[in-house]
């Protein structure tokens, strides 16, 4: 079943392979954390810089516009440096994925191929931008950062503060993901790593502090309990509460109704 | 892979509010100490600034305003740098005064242990807030891990966890994933446990998973994600454990045998 460093996956039952982490080791790609942050910071002044020396030169009368504009200032420049980070990575991003195609295949690739190496550089390109999305007390912010960086996320979606992979995840409309929950695509071992696709369809819920492996495919209305996992690759099935670790229990969901009959 | 900033990512570091109440000025003299180095720099960047606008005449003012995104770097590390080495000799006074020890204590203010403890932590608390505040990477493993005595192998994926800084011991290549917890001291109701964690090399712990204190995960072993080792677990050589309490459900080597086909 191998071919050259891919595995398939299509017929494996996944259930016995244990979850790992989506995380990277350390490397030398994430100092593009730090060239991104000196281009926000300079475009940042370049930008104002204009406004704050005719202030500074002219202070006498022109004192009572600086404190009045202050505040918005500040927010001007909270929204400018996130936004500046967000576009020129999510601009990296293209001009990676022209030069090198990614073809984000489902599969089981070992950590030296070409497929592990284009997730790293992924990796550090959207990670800065991200965690000024999550760091920033400004709303939606995390929709309009993560759409620009390449993940499907439809409308009137809940995604409190959960550990979300970027690349391959799919959210239709009106799904709620609740408080602390781990929604992966990718895992890794320390020779091997799985990519797969996670599809949330609409109207499903997953639970509190609950894991959605790489893979996990939720139908409409399926509901992952609070504290539950899924094995790699588990479809869970439309109007029905999976429980357990893995959701291996299922309960249908009855409408009132159903129970005075 | 994103985690949310929200959940600050610090050690984890039980103060008790009586406690801190007491000794609270000694942390406002750390705070106070770390930021004048700082001061100092900044006053000579302000400097620099002036003499570059009279000596150079027309384009004076780009060189300062160029090396600011450097300038706040190098003030960003210069902070954290100098509250590590107040926060080492803060320890190393406490040390000598109370060496600590594992144990089961009772949780009471008057018990040498239980204070020492909270003090302790107290003296960790600025330089651990400031590193989870930023994500660079310069300095990452010896900021987190070794400046705080804990033991470390080369090479690991160890981002974005919880840990408790004293006690623990983690060998080479381990994965750690993210949102895991390894705590080695913990209040049982009225009781303070603590006792060593000791992760073996080559081990793999899942995402989202809590290990309490005196375990011992031995070499190869795979926890998967979500799953909660007991206090004093030790596990076998390449078994898989899964599960709150985590059981042994086979072995590493059945596993790689899957994944290659």
């Amino acid at each position: 079943m191998e071919s050259g460093n891919k595995t398939e996956i299509s017929g494996k039952t996944m259930e016995k392979i244990p979850v790992t982490t989506s995380n990277i080791y350390s490397d030398r790609k994430s100092l593009l954390i730090v060239v991104q942050f000196t281009f926000g910071v300079l475009f940042l002044i370049i930008t104002n810089y204009w406004y704050f020396n005719f202030i500074f030169k002219n202070w006498d009368p022109f004192w009572i516009l600086f404190v009045i504009f202050l505040p918005l200032n500040i927010f001007g420049f909270i929204y400018e440096f996130v936004f500046v980070i967000a576009v020129f990575s999510a601009l990296i991003l293209k001009i990676l994925k022209k030069i090198h195609p990614i073809n984000g295949e489902e599969g089981i690739f070992s950590i030296d191929g070409e497929e592990f190496k284009f997730y790293k550089y992924r990796y550090w390109i959207s990670y800065f931008a991200v965690w000024l999305a999550r760091a920033v007390p400004l709303p939606w912010i995390d929709f309009v950062i993560m759409k620009m960086l390449g993940s499907k996320i439809g409308k009137k979606v809940c995604l409190y503060d959960s550990w979300m992979d970027i690349e391959l995840i799919e959210i239709e409309d009106n799904v709620m993901t609740s408080v602390n929950t781990v929604i992966m695509s990718h895992a890794v071992f320390q020779d091997k790593f799985i990519q797969m696709k996670t599809i949330l369809k609409k109207n499903s819920i997953t639970g509190g502090l609950s894991i959605v492996a790489p893979g996990t495919f939720l139908e409409e209305g399926a509901i992952l309990g609070a504290c539950c996992s899924t094995f790699i690759g588990q479809r869970l099935e439309s109007n029905h509460y999976h429980i357990g670790n893995p959701a291996l229990k299922k309960i249908p969901i009855t409408k009132p109704k159903d129970k005075k009959k | 892979m994103s985690s949310p900033t929200s959940t600050k990512l610090m050690h984890v570091l039980y103060i008790n509010p009586k406690i801190r109440r007491k000794h609270i000025l000694g942390y406002i003299i750390h705070i106070w100490f770390s930021l004048v180095p700082v001061i100092f720099m900044e006053a000579g960047y302000y400097n620099f600034w002036n003499w570059s606008i009279q000596t150079i005449p027309n384009f004076g003012i780009w060189i300062p305003v160029l090396l600011f995104p450097v300038n706040l770097l190098i003030a960003y590390y210069l902070l954290v740098f100098t509250s590590i080495s107040i926060m080492k000799t803060w320890l190393f006074l406490l040390i000598i005064r109370h060496k600590p020890r594992e144990g089961i204590f009772p949780k009471d203010i008057h018990n040498k242990d239980f204070k020492f403890l909270s003090l302790r932590n107290l003296a960790r608390l600025f330089p651990s807030y400031l590193i989870a505040s930023t994500p660079f990477p310069f300095f990452r493993k010896t900021l987190f891990f070794s400046a705080f005595n804990i033991k470390i192998g080369k090479k690991g994926i160890n981002r974005d966890i919880w840990v408790t800084p004293e006690f623990i011991e983690i060998g080479d290549n381990v994965i750690i994933g993210h949102a895991t917890s390894l705590l080695s001291n913990i209040i049982d109701q009225d009781k303070l446990i603590i006792k060593k964690i000791i992760i073996a090399d080559n081990s793999i712990i899942g995402t989202k998973s809590t290990i309490l204190p005196g375990v011992t995960l031995k070499k190869n072993s795979i926890l998967s994600a979500g799953s909660y080792m007991l206090p004093f677990q030790t596990s076998e050589e390449d078994s898989v454990y899964y599960g709150n309490p985590a059981e042994k459900v086979g072995k590493r080597s059945d596993i790689e045998k899957e994944l290659k086909g």
